[in-house]
This record gives structure tokens, sequence and C-alpha cells, in this order.
């Protein structure tokens, strides 16, 4: 319902989006609301459609930007920030700085986290693995927010469909939580849907640190253990990374396929990937943000929810680079890159 | 209603006109589209293709603008694969390159040019590249031959609708004729009193008859009271002087009239209500056989794709399995016919028989329009039970009407013809149902039953007589408590239900209402194709049920035996096998088999049957009447069709259409051969008694 009034809002307010202007409307004079805003590693998309949703509704919002620079230790900066500054919502994206603004459910710490302040987070893919909430429909605290991943059943269907195949090969950062849950989910769907998870994880330094060596060796591993894909998960680490995994890849001749828009819109040679727009998830949030500050909503009390569509991207250039065409019926509905 | 030989001559003669003029047409146009297919059907079916051809011709057409060499295209047979499993009419589809088939699915050989669709690949253009896309020459003639067989069906039903609609018709004038007659005939006896005129045939004539006798008898009473008033005024004025030559001649034209009373009679002799009642049965007939009729119709239409379209609602709360929720609906409506039954009699009398069967047409009509709109399983089942009682109340009140409107002698026909139209309405709902649910739907043909109900309503209201000051005691069949105590102590009869009676009706409903409707639309053929099984076994009962009640009358005569558990045995024997028939491989025949198997086993059994209870409950018939034993043979019958879909559903859920038919035939197998060891032993002849009808 929440989602059907957005999407039509959406569309309704594209003119608007053209001519309305974020300063100007801040200088109307009406007291706006302020957004503490945390990245992991710089703006995107997502951050862009939070704005222009803003500026299309004409709602008066003051942005605090930081960026976190992939650093956890300095998230616990932002949250003492935070508590001093006390402002109306808490906005971060990816799982990481959500778990350092808000902490786990279960392990909540009033001293290092921000109880107190409603929560909005984006690109989260998986909140409750996250433990972020006990679960989507339960939750103790104001925390609401955008997820963007499709099922691992929805994206086990587009790579078939693609290309079928019996070994898939996932390379993860075994220290990020959701990332681990999502390979676990993997190997659920390995056993239903009948085919074989070949995995490797990022190498770790001494201290458990994750480090971004012999990722080349670990994806001729992979190859030669017989993988005919290579699935790039929501994992803010392979993301980090992609680039050399990608070309790697490439280099082995194995074709790529992603989780998440970001990595498809680089020139990381990432073949496919069934994802949601960063942009419209951006917009999205903005939408909760809204009911949030204007319509007075407790944020416990708006869902956690996805986008409804997905687009099925396919990189023409990577794949003819491959060798690897997709099969006529994809350009029914696939959007060709 | 016996309708005299001329005018049965006429009807006979009226329904070959009929059938001839309708199969000739019908024949003419299926062998002019044959001739005229190059012309006609050729293009619209090519069209299919090329709408097909286009698609896919554009979509390779995206895959060029991404400059994909053609021969590098990836995944067009499975492409073309997918398409024409979505298209049955579609026998290949190739991709060609100057002419050469570059990927291909199908088959093409025995496809004519004239049904291949060929087109340029947007695109592709410079390497000559080309979609063909060619329909099944089989498709085309399975689409004459399903053609043909509505057509055959539409001919049918046409033949007994123009059947009923003449019974409707000469309904009327079969009355007329006979009050013209029994004028006529009450006159040249020198009867001048009033009697029930013609009301459209010979109407003047029957009302200048009419008047001409009422003009005679009021002459002979003029004349009688002018004697005798001029006779009392002579005793008056003339008393004490007797003229005796003027008082003889007045006492000798008195003694003439009352001469001509001995010839003549100038008042009814016996009373006029029963010379009406007999007079008008006919009339009452015909006024309550098309709105009866169009009720039973309405109903039957949905017969064949009542357990489709309730698999496809939403079931609700409950957990239930599709298979389950098919059988529902026909569950509901059979189980309120058979426990509103024995209630249903005396309301029925009650109320009056014009005002119930109104009461039923109008309940009939809001079910089947409500039944149009449900979205779930409940609502479904509520309305089709209320359909149930309107059908219930709807049948009683017309049989009741039967029996109030005929005597003993004209009971049995009378009786004979509402079978009839029960019989005719099975023939055509199902078949004509089926055409209508694959053409317009299944919720619009609930509509159409809808408004069949409607006019039913309408019909009765403006044509059902008012009902007649009633004869006492009428041969209703009701099955009442004390009548269900008694009859169920006898354990002869007791068996003859459970071994017979209701694994006749349990295979009946099971196989033709609800088996077979779901294995032929599973088997990927239409609601039309389960419709016309129905009428396959319909058509079957009205042709062989009184072939074999008369095979059983000449073996009584001929041998002096008692042939009936026989037949009864070996009917349900039959009955039995026709499931068995389902373990062979034949396909779509199966089905057939099953059907005709059916048909022959259930119309041995159904008037044996019937016989054999009044064999059976002879003490019980003596002392509670025949009414009530037959009663409770009606009503345990009917629960047998109630429970029947739901076996079958159960048996299907658990394992599948072969073993759910095979299943049901074995256990009936089983009840028949029992049945044989108990009642195939000889046991005293009696007189055959007259079987009071009111089969469904």
């Amino acid at each position: 319902m929440r989602r059907r009034h957005f999407l039509a809002q959406l569309g309704a307010g594209a003119a608007v989006l053209a001519a309305a202007n974020t300063t100007s409307l801040l200088a109307q004079g009406v007291k706006p609301f302020r957004i503490y805003a945390i990245t992991w590693r710089g703006k995107t998309q997502v951050e862009k459609g939070l704005e222009d949703y803003f500026g299309k509704q004409g709602t008066a919002v003051e942005f605090a930007w930081r960026d976190a620079e992939q650093q956890p230790a300095r998230l616990a900066e932002f949250a003492a920030e935070i508590k001093s500054i006390r402002p109306d919502l808490v906005y971060t994206w990816g799982t990481p700085p959500t778990l350092g603004i808000a902490g786990a459910y279960d392990a909540i710490d009033p001293a290092k986290h921000v109880t107190d302040i409603p929560l909005l987070f984006a690109l989260v893919a998986a909140p409750v693995a996250a433990k972020l909430v006990p679960s989507l429909t339960q939750r103790n605290r104001d925390i609401t927010g955008v997820t963007h991943v499709a099922t691992l059943e929805a994206q086990f269907e587009a790579i078939r469909t693609y290309r079928p195949f019996t070994k898939l090969g996932v390379l993860y950062n075994a220290a990020e939580r959701n990332s681990v849950a999502t390979t676990e989910g993997l190997r659920q769907l390995a056993t239903r849907r009948q085919f074989q998870l070949v995995e490797q994880t990022f190498d770790r330094a001494a201290d458990g640190k994750v480090q971004p060596t012999n990722i080349e060796e670990k994806i001729l591993a992979m190859k030669r253990a017989g993988a005919e894909w290579l699935y790039l998960g929501p994992d803010t680490y392979v993301f980090s990374q992609i680039e050399r995994i990608a070309a790697a890849a490439m280099e082995q001749r194995l074709p790529t396929f992603s989780a998440t828009e970001a990595a498809l819109s680089g020139k990381a040679p990432v073949l496919a990937g069934l994802v949601s727009s960063y942009y419209t998830i951006g917009q999205f949030a903005g939408y909760k943000a809204e009911q949030i500050l204007v319509k007075k909503i407790r944020a416990r009390d708006i869902p956690i929810e996805t986008l409804s569509r997905y687009s099925f991207i396919v990189r023409m250039e990577v794949a003819k680079q491959l060798d690897m065409l997709p099969p006529v019926s994809l350009f029914n509905y696939a959007t060709i890159r | 209603m016996k309708a005299p030989p001329y005018i049965q001559n006429q009807l006979w003669m009226a329904m070959a006109a009929i059938l001839l003029v309708v199969m000739t047409a019908i024949v003419a146009t299926v062998s002019f589209m044959y001739v005229t297919f190059d012309d006609s059907i050729a293009p619209q079916v090519l069209e299919k293709a090329g709408t097909a051809g286009r698609s896919l011709s554009g979509l390779l057409g995206q895959a060029a603008s991404h400059d994909i060499p053609i021969e590098k295209l990836v995944g067009v047979e499975a492409l073309f694969a997918e398409i024409a499993k979505k298209h049955p009419e579609i026998s290949h589809i190739a991709l060609l390159r100057e002419g050469n088939a570059v990927a291909m699915t199908g088959n093409s050989s025995g496809v004519p040019a004239a049904l291949t669709a060929r087109m340029p690949v947007s695109g592709y253009e410079s390497a000559k590249a080309e979609i063909a896309v060619g329909i099944d020459p089989r498709y085309v003639r399975k689409l004459f031959e399903e053609m043909a067989l509505d057509l055959l069906v539409v001919a049918v039903v046409t033949l007994f609708v123009s059947l009923e609609l003449l019974y409707f018709l000469a309904g009327g004038l079969v009355a007329d004729v006979a009050a013209l007659k029994a004028r006529v005939a009450a006159m040249s006896r020198g009867g001048f009193f009033p009697m029930p005129q013609a009301s459209a045939l010979g109407q003047a004539w029957s009302r200048a008859l009419d008047a001409r006798a009422a003009d005679m008898a009021q002459q002979y009473h003029d004349t009688l009271a002018a004697l005798r008033a001029r006779l009392k005024g002579r005793h008056a004025n003339e008393a004490g002087e007797p003229r005796h030559e003027r008082y003889h001649a007045l006492r000798v034209r008195l003694a003439a009239l009352r001469n001509a009373q001995t010839w003549f009679s100038f008042v009814e002799p016996r009373g006029g209500r029963r010379a009406e009642a007999s007079g008008n049965a006919a009339l009452v007939l015909g006024a309550m056989r098309a709105p009866f009729f169009l009720l039973l119709l309405a109903d039957d239409l949905s017969r064949s794709f009542m357990p489709m379209f309730a698999a496809g609602l939403k079931v609700g709360p409950f957990a239930i399995s599709p298979n389950m929720v098919a059988s529902l609906p026909i569950f509901a409506f059979m189980l309120v016919v058979a426990l509103s039954q024995p209630v249903l009699g005396g309301w029925s009398e009650r109320n009056g028989r014009r005002r119930s069967f109104l009461a039923g047409a109008l309940l009939a009509c809001c079910a089947h329009f409500l039944s149009a709109q449900v979205s779930s399983l409940p609502e479904l089942l509520v309305w089709r039970a209320i359909g149930g009682a309107a059908w219930a109340i709807a049948f009683v009140a017309a049989q009741g009407y039967i029996l109030d409107h005929t005597d003993a002698k004209t009971r049995t026909s009378g009786l004979a013809a509402f079978v009839g139209i029960i019989m005719v309405s099975l023939v055509c709902g199902p078949s004509i149902g089926g055409i209508l649910a694959d053409g317009i739907g299944h919720r619009a043909t609930l509509v159409v039953g809808g408004a069949m109900t409607a006019i039913a309503l309408v019909l009765a209201w403006r044509r059902l007589p008012p009902d007649a000051a009633r004869e006492p005691a009428s041969a209703a069949v009701t099955a009442t408590a004390p009548g269900l105590r008694v009859a169920l102590a006898n354990r002869r009869f007791m068996l003859l239900l459970v071994l017979a009676a209701v694994p006749a009706k349990v295979i009946l409903i099971a196989y033709c209402f609800y088996l077979i409707p779901l294995y032929i639309v599973e088997a990927g053929s239409t609601s039309a194709m389960a419709g016309r099984m129905i009428m396959l076994y319909s058509v079957m009962m009205v042709l062989l049920v009184p072939v074999m009640a008369n095979w059983v009358m000449g073996l009584r005569a001929r041998h002096a035996r008692e042939p009936e558990a026989l037949f009864v045995a070996a009917g349900l024997a039959l009955s039995g096998l026709a499931g068995i028939a389902m373990a062979l491989p034949f396909g779509l025949l199966s089905p057939l088999i099953v059907v005709l198997l059916l048909g022959i086993g259930q119309s041995l059994s159904i008037s044996p049957q019937a016989a054999m209870v009044a064999e059976v409950c002879r003490e019980e018939i003596r002392s509670i009447g025949q009414s009530a034993v037959y009663g409770v043979y009606r009503m345990v019958e009917r629960f047998g069709n109630a429970i029947g879909p739901v076996i079958a559903a159960a048996l299907l859920e658990l394992a599948g259409f072969r073993t759910a038919f095979i299943a049901i035939g074995g256990a009936v197998l089983l009840c028949a051969a029992v049945f044989a060891l108990v009642f195939l032993r000889p046991f005293p002849r009696i007189e055959a008694a007259v079987v009071p009808q009111g089969s469904d």
C-alpha cells in the first residue's frame, strides 16, 4: 500500500523534480528538519535519490553529511556527535554504519549506540541476518529502512535463465555478518535446487582484519573447481575490490553476476545482475523519512521493505568479451547496457 | 398427458422435420467450410502464425541492434520451443538463412505452404534471414472435428428443445381438441350442460356449441317453468270447476317434457369437478412443462464445469485440497436435495403447488445469479446449497402438480412426461453449458442459467393455474420418520439400499459429474467435451431405459420368473466394470468407454431396482404405504448422490485419476457380487406393483 503510494508520487512528481532546487526550498523560512546522514564510502545514487525526494516534495530538510571512509572506528565519533547535536533523524548507508550507530538489537550499549533518535537505513541487504531487528515485523526500537536485494531464489532463476550451471562460485568477506548470512542462504538454496557451491573467502590478517591478497588465485581456484558463474553478493568488501575481482574473473572467462547495482555501473567488467536501482532506493528511503518527520509516524511502525521491481541488467560489451551472449528470450525483459 | 394418436403423429412428424432441417443445415455448413477452407479459414489461422512470427522477428531484431551476428544467437531453439508450447496450433518454427534452417523446433514435414507464414527478420536483412511459422494441419482438422461435434450437440439439443417446445405449444392444443371432443360426445349423448371450453384451437366453435347447448337447456327450463306456472294458475283460479280436457293437455305436455329428460340431460350428471380435472390435466402439464424444464436446464448447464469452476476459487480460511474443493459444490447441492426431501412434501402441499413452485423458481434465480459473482468457495457452497433447496422445492411442486391433476388412469403417463423433462434437461444442459463455458466463461454461463430461471419464474407466474381444490390423498413420494424406522428395520431392504441403490448413485455422480469432467480437462480437452460425455450418458438413458424396462416385463411375462435381481446385479457389475476400463491406455477414449458402459449398466438396473423395492418391502408397503417406502428409498439414494463426489475427491487426492476410477469401479463390482449372492435366490412371485416414478 505504502509502496504503491510512493511509486505513484514518484511519477507525479517528476516535473516538479526538474524545477525544484534544494537550496531555494531551504530558504523558505520554515525550520528545516535535520537529518544526520552517514555514508560508508562517499555519496552514491541512493543519497541523490534521497535528496531529490525531499526537493520534489518541497519538504525543507538540512543534511549533515558524514562519510566513514570504510573505517568502523569513525562510527563511534559519529554516534557521539549525534548525541550532542540531536538531529531529527539519522540516516545510514549499508550494514556496517547502521550496526555501528544502532548496534545489534540484542547488544545495545547506550554509551556507544544511539538509542533515542529514529534511524532510517538503506542498502542493508539482510536486516534480520545482521541482527539489526529480531524480525521484519517485530521491532523494539525506532528503526526502519529499505532493503535492496532480490531474493536468492529470484537471483538463482535469473542466473540460470542466462546460462544454466551446476557449480556456482561465491567470494565473500567472512567478517561481514550479512555476507555470511547470504552465503548460508546460498548453501540452503544449493541443496534445494541441486547445484554445488564453490566458496572462497577473502584473506584476513592476524588481527582478523580482511585484506585484499590472493584475489586472483582464489578466482583461479574457483574456476579450477568447476565454477561456471561467480556470484557477487551484497558484500561491502566485494564492492571495494570489484575492479580486481571482475578483471580476474574475466581473465578466467568466468561470468559474474551481481546482487547490487553499483557493481554494474562502474568500469569493472561485471556481466549481469538482478538489482534494484540505487536512485529509486534512495527515493523510497526519502518517502519513509518523510513519514517519520512530517507525518510523525513512529519508525517502528513503518515497514522495512524492498522495491517490488528489479531490473535484470546485462552488459553487452562484457558478454561479447566473454563470448557469452545472452539467450535471445532475455531481450524481452532484460535491460541491455 | 397422453396426446391423441393424431396429435402424437403430428408431433413426431414435426420432430423429424426439424431434425432434418437442422441436420441438413449442419452438414451443409461443415462441408461448405471444408470446401472453402483455403479461401477463408487458412488466412485466419495463418494470421495467428504471423502474429507469433512477427513477435519473434522483433525480438531477434533487438539482438541485431546489438550487432550480434545471426550465427552467434543463443537460445533461439529454446525460445521457439517455448512459443510452440504455448500455441498448440503451431507445428514448427524455423529461423532460415538463405532458405536453410539455422534453428528450428517442431516438424515441418507435411505442412503445406499455405499453412506456413514466412517473414524477414528485421536487422538481419543482409543475412537474408527469415522466420517461418507453420500451422499443424491436424490442428485445423481437429478444429473442424470440434466444431462438427459442437454442431451435433446443438442438433440433438435443438431436437429435444423443439420437442419440448412442441409439447408446450401442443399442450394447449391437445387440451382444446380434448374439450371439443368431450363437448361433441356429450351432445351426441344428449348432454346440453355447460362444459370446459377450448381456449385457443376451435375457440369459436366450442363457444358456439356451448351457447347452443345452453340455449337448448334454457329453452327446456323455460318451457318447463311456463307449463308449471300455468298448471298452478289453473289450480288457483278455477278451483272447484274442473276442466279435464285442458288439464289433460297440460299433463301430456309435461309428460312429454319429462320423457325428453330421459333422452337428453340438461344438468351435468356427476358433478363438474371431476370432468374438469381431467379436462385440465393436459393444460396444467403444458403450463408446468416449460418453466420446470427451464429450471432444470439452468442447473444442468453448470454440470460439466462446476468442479473446475470451484477448483479455481479461493478456499478461504480452510485447508482443503483443490480436488476436494472441486467436489464440494456437488456435495452441497445433492445433500440439500436429499435432506430437504422429507420436509418438502408436506410443506409444498400446505403452501400450494403454485406458490411453492414460484418460491423455488425465485430462489433458484437468486442462487444462480449470486453463484456467478462469488469470489470464494464458502460463498459458492452457500449458493449451491440454496440452489439445491430451490431445485428440490420446484421438483416436489412439479411432481405435486402432476399428482394433483391426474387420475389413476393418466398418472403413469403424467409421471413419465415428468421424468422425460428431467432426462431431456440432462441431455441438453451439460452439453450446451460446456460449449457456453468454453465460449463465454464459467461465470457468464452461470448468468445464462440465472436468466433461464428468471424466464421460468415469469412463465410460471403468468401461466401456472391456481391450485385446484385438492383431492385428499396424493401419492407424493416423501420419506417420513416412521417410514424410515419401519423400512430400515427390513434387512433385505437395507441390503438393497446399501449394496445397490447407493453404490449405483455414488458411481454415477462420482464419474459423470466429477471425475470425468476433471479428467477430460486435465487431459487437455475442453468443458464442451465434458458436456458431451454427460450428454452421451443422458441420451443413452433416454433411449435405453424404456427398452430395458420392456425387456424385463417381457421376461417376466414369458418365463414367469423374477428377473429384477439379475438385472440389478448385472447393471451394477457393468457400472463397476466401466471404472476398470480406465485401466486401459486409450487416452480420451477411456472416458468414452466408461460412459458407454455406465449408461448400459445404469439403464439395466434403474427400473428393476425400483421394482424390487415393492417386492422386498411388501409388508412395509401394506403397513405404512407405498409412498412412504419409496420416499425412504429415494432419500437414501440421494445421499448416494451427495457422497459420490466426495468419495471420488478423496480417492483422487490420495492416488490420482486412474486409481480413483478403478477403486470406485472395483468397490461397486464387489457390491454387485454380494448383491447377487444375497438376492439371486428364488423368492415367491408377487404381482408387479405400480411404481411411483420420480427418478432424477
